[in-house]
């Protein structure tokens, strides 16, 4: 039986080029992995595509004239302060500036709060068939709130007004840690989307 | 063919029907008037001393607790309300303890009250919250149940989440007196110069199937009021007030 001679070239070349061979195969698909995920992150994946336009990451900004509703001195009414805030450009990311906004209160240094101490805004939500944002907020509102009827309607149309009034929304529902309430404290019905109410506004002067 | 087109009338003008319907019944002002609202005699009053128990209201100066202060005022009332309009009055609730607001308007509904009164008194945010009395009446929302149901033989069925609108117009003008009343007391001669009646989405006059109103006796937090509504004098005088009231709305209803 004829057989190869033992340290024929074929069998010098497998047992220097094969180790070779197996590197340059590797290196090939480490290199096309490399460019893979170059481009993946470039274009982005389904998930990231189908989240960027409703929750844009970088949202650009422009300064923008608002009017927000605080408590009287009396409190007895809502007067209007005028307020210059960076307003972003989504709907919904503008209702959280407007809120942002109430929460931390009048720069006046003569109107009183609306919104108790400690509250947090958790999530807004617009759904454009019916003009209608829902506004979610920590349980604080309900929580921390001093009581009373008159109290009570200027918290909820401090948060509706100044929404409706600055922003392209009809209604606007209160929701406590994710849900419907009937009330804040007793009084003023929640349960449902309100309108604007223009009679809790005095003018100021 | 003309069997069909008259088909097609007819459905055209059925729809017309119910939409007018629709629109009628959607206005409060043009509901049909309950009889019990005109010229009947008081026979019961309830009155609903607001919160109680676990939930105990606004909270005021040197502890003044609203469920506190609205149970001795609702107690004091009763006892005048019975004394002068000669009315069987009904209590929502005789100590300290919660009561869900479904369960209030319940107690007011099931004892065919002639009228409705629930006392409340302000918290307030600040140091210096504004004195005075107000008096609320009903403003209605829509919310889910918008528009009523049309039972079989054309009578309007009323969602009991709607069932103080018919009595809207009442209630407002209920309140009014009660207001008028109250600031007549504070500051007699100055009546009109006073805070008017309010309207506002009140939770618990939505149910209500009567004129209803809801007033705030006064501020917790401010230094007088607070005083004053731990005085059986002061709550004596404000009782008289809003019967008053009552009494000044009796007289404009007939």
């Amino acid at each position: 039986m004829a057989s190869r001679p033992i340290g024929s070239r074929w069998d010098r070349l497998a047992a220097h080029k094969g180790p070779l061979i197996l590197a340059g195969i590797g290196l090939l698909v480490g290199v096309a992995a490399l460019v893979f995920f170059l481009v993946w992150r470039e274009k982005g994946s389904p998930e990231r595509a189908e989240v960027s336009p409703t929750l844009p990451l970088n949202q650009p900004l422009q300064r923008k004239q608002v009017r927000l509703f605080f408590s009287s001195v009396g409190g007895e009414a809502l007067v209007s302060e005028e307020r210059e805030i960076q307003m972003p450009v989504e709907p919904e990311a503008q209702a959280r500036a407007i809120l942002g906004e109430l929460i931390k209160g009048s720069g006046s240094g003569t109107l009183g709060p609306t919104i108790p101490p400690g509250v947090t805004l958790r999530e807004v939500f617009l759904d454009p068939a019916q003009g209608c944002v829902y506004v979610d907020f920590s349980q604080e509102l309900a929580r921390n709130h001093p009581g009373g009827s008159q109290t009570e309607a200027l918290t909820v149309f401090s948060i509706v007004n100044s929404l409706i009034l600055n922003l392209p929304f009809k209604k606007v529902q209160i929701l406590i840690e994710g849900k419907e309430v009937e009330t804040l404290a007793g009084h003023i019905f929640i349960q449902g989307p309100l309108e604007a109410d223009a009679s809790w506004v005095q003018n100021r002067g | 063919m003309v069997k069909a087109k008259m088909n097609g009338l007819s459905r055209g003008i059925a729809l017309v029907l119910l939409l007018g319907l629709g629109w009628w019944v959607g206005a409060e002002e043009m509901l049909p008037a309950p009889p019990e609202k005109e010229g009947k005699p008081l026979e019961v009053i309830v009155i609903d001393p607001g919160h109680g128990g676990s939930d105990v209201g606004a909270r005021g100066l040197k502890g003044l607790r609203e469920k506190d202060v609205t149970l001795r005022a609702a107690q004091i009332l009763k006892e005048m309300a019975q004394e002068r309009l000669g009315v069987q009055v009904v209590l929502t609730r005789e100590g300290d303890y919660a009561l869900p607001l479904e369960r209030r308007a319940m107690l007011a509904n099931t004892n065919r009250a002639s009228l409705f009164i629930s006392l409340h008194a302000s918290g307030a945010f600040g140091p210096r919250p504004g004195g005075g009395f107000q008096v609320f009446s009903l403003k209605p929302v829509a919310g889910r149940q918008k528009g009523l149901l049309s039972g079989g033989n054309g009578e309007v069925l009323i969602p009991w989440r709607q069932l103080q609108w018919p009595f809207v117009s009442a209630s407002r003008q209920l309140a009014g007196a009660i207001q008028k009343s109250l600031n007549e007391w504070w500051r007699p001669g100055e009546a009109e110069e006073g805070a008017g009646a309010r309207e506002a989405p009140c939770a618990l006059l939505m149910e209500v199937r009567m004129p209803a109103v809801l007033v705030e006796l006064g501020h917790l937090s401010h230094p007088e009021e607070a005083v004053g509504l731990q005085d059986e004098a002061y709550l004596r005088d404000l009782g008289g007030a809003i019967l008053n009231g009552i009494q000044a709305y009796r007289l404009q209803v007939g």
